[in-house]
Formats: structure tokens, sequence, C-alpha cells
């Protein structure tokens, strides 16, 4: 087969770059590696900063195990290691040989004035990578928030290129890609649906949150999948030192979190769970038909470590959330995503470091109809396993390489309606689909010189169409045009991708320098909506014989300075994004139980591109930032408006974001986010007339229109209680939408009630002031 | 299976409205206008009486909801053995009658209407009748409200494709939006349609009639489209002008359906 074919001479490629590498280079050079974890959790570090001076200077950084490794020659050296929150550790060190040194930093009390470490802290300007943020959990915690929820993607948003999708609407846009367009990563689990209670919150707990990044552009070559950035959340891994509770008790929710250690410095475990409660008040309410309903949705995270021995450590960590909505006697509705993560970290020797996963993921709904004599239950799936190996090897203090291979089955379950005897719907089973994605890669990334930094990288990645349905294919105005059964296990179709990945940074001094990069990514499952508001059902789609790979390629630059001995940062980054089999509805399609939805999607082509300024205050007493993008998105099909460019759905040309964090004395810290950002594109009508004696309506070009514009000042206040070895707490006290702005959620056209010979605009909002009140605790 | 799943919206968008401090403004928004266009509304049944055929101008969002007839124009239906039924315009009103006739169930028939500009066509097949069985009272309760309903109960025949299209006239007068559905999940299975009715809600001693139309597919499929921009309740879709059976670029439908009715007076 050709696939396997091709598979081959990639990895013979790889093997061979290998080796030869490695020849070149692995001559004079001992080895110092070691694990970088928090003195007072044991916790690893993700992304701590490992610099080596002396004979030559050398950096890198933890990977997403904690752990590290330097090519270094033989000789007597400074290191110093930083992570932000941390004390930095400084120690001499005497290479003779190769060398192992864990590093546990000291964590700096929260509210203590941050001492800033010399170390490394240019590193945003340094680093070849670019298009990256990544979220500091202590800094979100001080983010104002919706319901005082602290919410890592709420947050997210207020960075430039990463847009909210607005109130009610669980997506968020990055760079100009639709919401389904991110791949979001728990664990290395994809997570389908990151949204409880139709997008008020997300599925990310912050308690069981450790490191947030997330890539806009430039992704690395391990990632793949999704077009436009890659949302990569890692959990805790668990205290080793001391078990610890954690919680929070809110206005609509509640958390706690336990952890603490199997087997003092060897393995942990962590526990986290949520759940709101708005629905708790209903079964009060003195109406009965009240106190049926339900409204609410939890989830847990849990995690567990072991560490086998010096070479070996064994994660196994799940995720399990779901929203319920109900009405007694009436309907029931609930969805949700379960995922879980077996990895092994394995020290093959102090230069190869490997991670095995085995991920398993898992996005279902269920809506259930219980009038007499039309009951029903819809159930709906999507089913991954996926198996990862990733590689990555300290070639040389100049070089290192990242290489592996991951292979995920998906199968999509659309819909399936059964039904009780004597009810008037008929049981329906729509056929599963299954895929097969594989995919290999390898980078580099490789200090050319003091000033020139690259990670260059390629993907190869494939997707088949697996057998065990049936498959057709339908011509332009989705007239059938064959139909064939296809046995399990057949491969129906291939796919395959070249994915190359570049960025390269040229340090202008010490405080400025300049990037570029190029990614081209592929996408090979697509998330279907025609509303305009995000629904739990929404249905994913994979390639098919119709439909086939997104393609998009990423041009990025980029300017990086430093001010004021790097207290203060600023950037400035354009980007140009052409996409390729881009998708959409044909008007008027019935989604609901579509055994055909084929036959209703039309391709087209998609383009993005903008300017993101970003100025941050990274230290004391007073930090924050200010963001602001400017970007165009659109999308041109054929049946779409004549085949004429029109606005995309994320298309909105301003985004202002202001973040500002005050810490008052000892106890109190005080912030604000200001948001604004242009209105959504709609399609509002031109013209009306009057059809079986209602008004209706002739609309104009797609997305031709703005709301108003959407602006919000949130506030919060935290107060730390009185120190306390062994009990902390803290009040956190908000206001959402301060000055209780009416921004829209939807616009609606309709006779006047008042005059009905007119017809009017309506908004509608969602949130005025919302304040909020938490209690935070730990022990 | 529709009307559960109007309901399923409807529930989604309350619960939406009801969790939230919702709130509603007018605004003034400057649209833009277009040249007018023609619309066209024919309904062409099996019952024995002097069929509609409207013709009218579209008008612009901030004028009155008034028709701008069409008069003067030229409209016939023909059956398939070339039967010509001609219309007439009532007084300048842009409404053009048949004469008395008869639709015949499983017929093809073309509407022809030629105006000063352009002539537009539309063929529409009429699907066969299915009776209402009776009309049942229900009531629903959400969140403490409790709304009265009226529920078309029908059998859909077994192993053909029917599309519905139900009008309800509360008092003689036409309300509720567009219910509309078809077999596709209760095929050959006795069903119970729920029929929405916008504010205000139905009252005891309200006389509530209800005309079951059956229709083809291009005309349901055209009716769904503007049906589904309002949302039924649920995210409204991203809106856009359904593709008409009428040619030429007329907006609106010809219909040749059978009708069957029944009324009940709200307890």
């Amino acid at each position: 087969m050709v696939f396997s074919r091709l598979f081959k001479i990639f990895i013979t490629l790889i093997t061979v770059y290998l080796c030869t590498i490695s020849f070149s280079y692995a001559q004079s050079n001992y080895t110092l590696n070691g694990v970088i974890k928090s003195a007072t959790s044991g916790e690893t570090l993700i992304g701590a900063s490992v610099k080596i001076s002396g004979a030559i200077e050398v950096a890198t950084s933890s990977n997403a195990y904690g752990f590290y490794s330097l090519n270094i020659p033989a000789g007597s050296y400074k290191m110093e290691v930083s992570y932000i929150g941390y004390a930095t550790f400084t120690k001499q060190i005497e290479i003779k040989a190769n060398a192992k040194e864990d590093v546990n930093l000291e964590e700096f009390n929260n509210l203590n004035e941050v001492v800033v470490s010399s170390v490394r802290r240019n590193e945003n300007v340094i680093k070849a990578q670019m298009g990256v943020e990544k979220l500091n959990i202590k800094d979100i915690q001080n983010v104002p928030v919706l319901f005082g929820e602290k919410d890592i993607l709420k947050t997210l948003q207020l960075l430039p290129g990463i847009k909210s999708a607005g109130e009610g609407n669980s997506g968020f846009y990055v760079r100009g890609g639709a919401s389904d367009q991110n791949l979001i990563l728990l664990d290395e689990a994809p997570v389908y649906n990151a949204s409880h209670l139709l997008g008020f919150f997300s599925t990310f707990n912050s308690d069981a949150i450790k490191d947030v990044t997330v890539y806009k552009g430039g992704m690395p070559a391990q990632y793949g999948g999704r077009l436009s950035s890659v949302l990569d959340v890692r959990m805790n891994d668990g205290n080793k030192k001391e078990t610890t509770f954690e919680g929070g008790i809110g206005l609509i929710a509640s958390r706690l979190k336990i952890e603490g250690p199997f087997v003092k410095d060897k393995s942990s475990f962590m526990i986290s769970g949520r759940r709101t409660y708005a629905d708790a008040f209903l079964a009060l309410a003195p109406d009965t038909s009240l106190r049926g309903n339900t409204l609410y949705f939890y989830d847990l995270n849990a995690k567990a470590n072991y560490q086998l021995d010096e070479k070996n450590t064994l994660y196994l960590s799940g995720y399990f959330g779901r929203d319920k909505l109900g009405l007694s006697n009436a309907f029931g509705f609930n969805w949700g995503n379960a995922t879980g993560t077996l990895r092994l970290n394995h020290l093959f020797n102090n230069r190869l470091f490997s991670n095995t996963s085995l991920i398993m993921s898992k996005y279902d709904y269920q809506i259930e109809n219980l009038l007499s004599g039309n009951e029903f239950k819809v159930s709906s799936s999507i089913n991954d396993f996926n198996l990862k190996q990733d590689f990555s090897f300290a070639l040389s203090n100049a070089h290192e390489l990242k290489f592996g291979f991951e292979g995920i089955h998906h199968t999509i379950s659309p819909g399936e309606i059964s039904s009780p005897v004597g009810s008037s719907v008929n049981e329906l089973k729509i056929e599963k689909r299954k895929g097969l994605e594989l995919a290999a890669y390898i980078s580099d990334s490789y200090n050319v010189s003091d000033q020139i930094k690259l990670v260059y990288g390629l993907r190869f990645s494939s997707f088949s169409v697996l057998g065990g349905s049936t498959y057709k294919t339908f011509d332009a105005d989705g007239e059938e045009l064959s139909s064939a059964f296809y046995e399990n296990g057949k491969f129906v179709k291939s796919y395959f991708n070249l994915e190359p990945r570049i960025s390269a940074s040229f340090q202008l001094d010490d405080t400025k320098s300049i990037k570029a990069s190029y990614a081209r990514n592929v996408q090979n499952m697509h998330l279907m909506s025609n509303s305009t508001a995000t629904s739990p059902t929404d249905l994913y789609i994979m390639n098919s014989l119709n439909t086939k790979p997104e393609l998009a390629d990423q041009f990025s630059f980029g300017y990086f300075n430093n001010l004021k001995d790097n207290n203060y940062e600023f950037s400035a980054e354009v980007y140009y994004k052409p996409m390729q089999n881009q998708i959409e509805y044909r008007n008027g399609t019935d989604l609901r139980g579509n055994q055909n939805v084929e036959a209703d999607l039309i391709y087209g082509k998609g383009r993005a591109y903008g300017l993101e300024l970003f100025f941050k205050k990274k230290y004391g007493k007073f930090n924050g930032w200010i963001g602001y993008t400017l970007s165009k998105t659109e999308r041109q099909f054929d049946l779409i408006d004549d085949g004429n460019w029109f606005n995309a759905r994320q298309d909105k040309p301003h985004d202002i974001s202001i973040v500002g964090i005050y810490k008052a004395g000892k106890r109190w810290v005080f912030s604000s986010t200001f948001v604004y950002s242009t209105g959504n594109a709609v399609t509002y009508p031109i013209a009306k007339y009057i059809l079986d004696g209602q008004t209706a309506y002739y609309y104009g070009p797609r997305n031709g229109n703005r709301t108003p514009d959407f602006h919000r000042l949130d506030f919060s206040a935290t107060l730390e209680g009185k120190p306390n070895k062994k009990f902390k707490s803290s009040w956190n006290f908000g206001f959402y939408n301060l000055y209780n702005r009416k921004n829209p959620f939807s616009i609606e056209f309709q006779d006047n009630p008042d005059k009905p010979s007119q017809t009017q605009a309506v908004q509608r909002s969602l949130f005025g002031i919302i304040p909020s009140v938490t209690w935070n605790f730990k022990f | 299976m529709h009307a559960s799943f109007k309901k399923y919206t409807l529930y989604f968008a309350l619960a939406f409205v009801a969790m939230l401090s919702s709130c509603e403004k007018v605004l003034d928004l400057n649209l833009a206008q277009t040249e007018p266009k023609v619309v066209i509304e024919g309904i062409f049944t099996n019952l024995n009486t002097n069929h509609l055929v409207s013709l009218s101008y579209t008008r612009n969002f901030d004028e009155d909801n008034v028709r701008t007839p069409i008069s003067g124009a030229l409209v016939t239906v023909t059956d398939e053995t070339g039967r010509v039924i001609s219309f007439t315009e009532q007084a300048s009103s842009g409404n053009y009658y048949s004469t008395r006739f008869r639709g015949v169930p499983g017929r093809t028939y073309t509407m022809s209407v030629t105006t000063k500009e352009q002539t537009y066509t539309a063929t529409s097949k009429m699907p066969f009748p299915v009776p209402i069985r009776s009309l049942t009272q229900v009531e629903l309760s959400f969140f403490g409200e409790t709304r009265k309903l009226v529920e078309v109960n029908y059998t859909d025949p077994i192993n053909v494709e029917n599309f519905y299209y139900n009008k309800i006239y509360v008092n003689n007068i036409k309300r509720g939006s567009l219910n509309i559905s078809s077999d596709r999940f209760n095929d050959g299975k006795p069903v119970k349609d729920a029929v929405f009715v916008s504010d205000p809600d139905l009252q005891a001693g309200d006389k509530v009639k209800i005309q079951l139309l059956t229709i083809d597919e291009n005309v349901y499929r055209y009716l769904f489209a503007i049906s589904q921009i309002t949302g039924n309740g649920g995210p409204p879709t991203t809106p856009a002008n359904p593709k008409s059976n009428i040619s030429n670029g007329a907006i609106g439908y010809f219909t040749a359906s059978t009708i069957t009715t029944d009324s009940l007076i709200i307890k």
C-alpha cells in the first residue's frame, strides 16, 4: 500500500538523519540532565529555564514532564534554574562526566513582592518559537471572570489574536480560525466540547491545571490535526510531599481538590471536582412544577503517578464532565466529555527521553423526550483511541531533536433514535463512521549562533476513511452520484499530507529580536454548525469521498522588544493565512437526523490576516497587559452570494483587551479587565414581504452587517486570609460587566407588538452587571 | 418528531433565557434597501373552491406591513392533461382567484404568472390527503407557567414521504408561525403534532380551527428554510434566501395541496 511505503521511507529518513548528526556532534561532550520540581509539592515544572554559563553558555527549558538535558564540554559552570513564581536556584557545578542534577525550586509566597530573577528574563525575545502564549495559573486567579469561576479559556481570550466567540458561546477564534479549528488537548487527549452550560464555563477546572500553552502560529511538528491553534493543557500531578485539601465555595459552583503522596517523593495523586448548584434552589421552589427541573454540570479531574525507578515514571490521568438539562416528565438533555491518558516516561539514556501515551477520548450527548405518545431518545457519540510515541533527544548543545509518531482511531456515531412501543417516533440509526489518522514527525531546535535560532520540522500525516458503512458521492447540486457499502476494515480512501513547520529568530541585541515562521496545518475532523451560536448537538464529520482535509498555510512575522531591564515586554506580529477546503452547509439544510449530511455540504476557501500588538508589564506591584488585534477573515464559496468573498462568522476587525492587576499591601489584590471588539458579522434583511399572512424577510449579502460593538469592564478584589502556616483562605469579590453594558447576543426581526403594522429589530442581551463572591481555602 | 424537536429547541431557548437576566432592547438599524422583488404565493387545493394566487412586491423594512400588490398580471394553472384554469384579479388587490375547481391528488399542476416584465412558472404535485383524526387539548408546564396547546392527531401513511403544513386559526384569525413537518421520523405512525401559538396564549373559550395541508417536498424545503431562520425557538441559523420552486428569481412558492380541517373549543 502506498501509505505504508511512504511511512517506511519517512522513518528511514529520520533514522539516517539521526545517525549522521549524532556522529558529527556526539564526541567530547558530556550530558547534564535532570528533573525540575517544586520544593513544596514535588510537582514537576514545565518550561523552567535552565542556564549553564562558563566556558560556553547554553540554555534550555524543561519539557512537559519537567525533564531537561544539555550537552556541554568538561569544565566548571554556574548553573541557574528559574521559573516564574519561584526563587532562582544557583549552583556551581563541575562537569567531568555525564551528570544528573535534579532541582527543587522554592516557591515565593503568593503576595510577597515578586523577586525578580536575573536569568533568562528575555526568553520571549531569544526563543525561535513565535505565536506562543503561556498562561501562568497564578495570574489567572486574579483575573476577574463571570460568576467568579476562574477560567483558563476566558483568560486566554484576553490575549491578542485570540478572540471570544461572544457571550453565550463556548468557542474562541484564533487568528481568523473557526472554533473547531483549535486543537484542545487535556493531558494529550483531545477535548471535543470544551464548554459547560452552553459556553458560560469551560471544561477546565483551574484547580486541576498545572500548565497552559497556546500556539497561534508556527506550531511545533509534534502537534497536528487542527488548522488554527493548539491549546495544550496539562493537569497537576499531585503533591508528592504531603496531603493537602483545596477548594472554593461560590455563588453557583463549588470545588474541592485533594492531592497527596501515595509514597512520599515517589508517587502521588490528585482528585479535583466541581459542581454547579443553580438547580439546587429549584428544589426549594414553592411551585412543584419547578422542583423536577435540572440544570447543572459537574466535572472531575483525577491523576496519579508512580515513579517505577530512576528511569521510568507512569502517569494515569482522566477527566469526566457532564452537563444536564431537564424538565420533569418532559424532556432531558445531557452531554459531556470523558478522557483518559496512560503515559510512560522512559529515559533511555541521559540524552534520549521518551514518552509513550495511550489515550482515549469520548464526547457524547443524549436527548430524551418523555412526552407521552412522542417518546424518543437520541444519542450521538465520538470515540477516539490514540497511541502516541514521542522522543526528545539532546543531540548537542546546538541541536535538540523531537520526533515521534501517533495513530488515532475515530468512531463517530452521528445519531441514533430509539423509541418505546407506542411512540409515534420510529427508530433510526445513522451509520457509524470510522477513520484512522496516522502521523510521524521530526523537528530540530537548532541554535545556529548566538543570534540565530531555528526550530524546523516536518510532519507527515495521513487520514484513511475506513469501511463498515455506506459511502456516497454527490455532485455540486447535492444529487447522489454513487453509493457503495465498504466492508469493515477496508480502506475506502486515504489522504496524505506533508506539513512543514519552521520558526526562526534573529536577535538584534539582548532585548530585541525579529522572528518569522511558516506552518502548514491539516484538519481531518470538521465541526458542522449552521447556527449563529454553538450547540452541544453540533455535528462532527470526518473526511470522506466528498470532504477533503482542510489545509492552512500560515506565514507570520514578528518584532519583539523588552524594555526597562526586561520589566516590559512589547511584541508586534503580523500573519497571513490562506485556507483551503473550508466547509459550510447549503442554505436551508435540515440537520436533524440527517442521513445524507454530505449532500448538504458545500466547499470553498478562506483567508485571514492581521496585526497583533502586545504590551505587558510583567513584574512589580502593578502588572498587566494591553493587547490589540487588527484583522480580517473572509470566506469564498461558489454557491454563496454568487462566489463573492464574505466576512466569516469569526471576523471581528478590532479587538482590544486591557488587564490590570494591583497588589495593595500584604493581603489585597485588585484586578480589572476591559474588552472591546467590533460587533459580529451578521446578515440583516434588506426587504420584507408577507407570506401566508406573516411578515417574512429578504436578506442581503452573507454577514454583510455588524451588530453593535461589544465592550465590557470587569472588576475583582481578592482578600487573602491572615497568614497561617496550616490553613490558607481567601475571599474573592467580583463584578462582571461593571457598567451594565447591554451587549448584543442576538438580533431578531419581528412585528412591533404595540404597532403590528410596523417591524422592528430587537436586540437580546444575556448579562447585565453580575456580582460574585467566592471563598477559597487550602490546608 | 418534528414537533418534539421544536419543543426541545424551545426548552433549550427558554432555559437559556430563564437562567439569565435576559433583556431586550429595540435597535434603530439603518438597513440597506433593494429594488422591489416579486413575491408570489399560490395555493391550489383539492377543495372545490376559488383558489388564490397573490402577487406583490417586497417592501423596505421601515415601511408598513402591507402588500404592494402587482396588478394586471396573467395568471393560469394548467393540469397534466393540458386543462387550463384561469385566474382573475379582484379589484387591483394583487389577489387572483380561479373559477371554482377541485384539484385532484396525484396530479401535477403548473402555475404561470406573466407580469408586464417577466413570466414566472412553478410546478407542484398534489400529494394524497391525510385526514385529521382528532384534535386534543394538552397542557405544558414550564418553569411554573402552564400553556394550553392543541395537538393534531393523524396517522401518517406508511412507505410514502409526506410533508405537512399546519395552519391554526384562533377565533377565525390566523395565528402561529410556520408549523411544518415531515414524516422522516414517524413514517406510518399515529402522530401527535403540538401546534404552537405565538402570544397571547390560548384561553378557555377560544375557538381553534386547524387546517392540515399536505405539501410536496420542494415547498416543504422552502418553508423549512424560512422557519429555520427564525430559529423556531432554538439558536437561529445564518439567514439566507431559500430557493423557491418558482422560476426567474421570484420569492414565494406555489403549492398543490390537500386540506383537511377540524376545530375545537378550548376548555
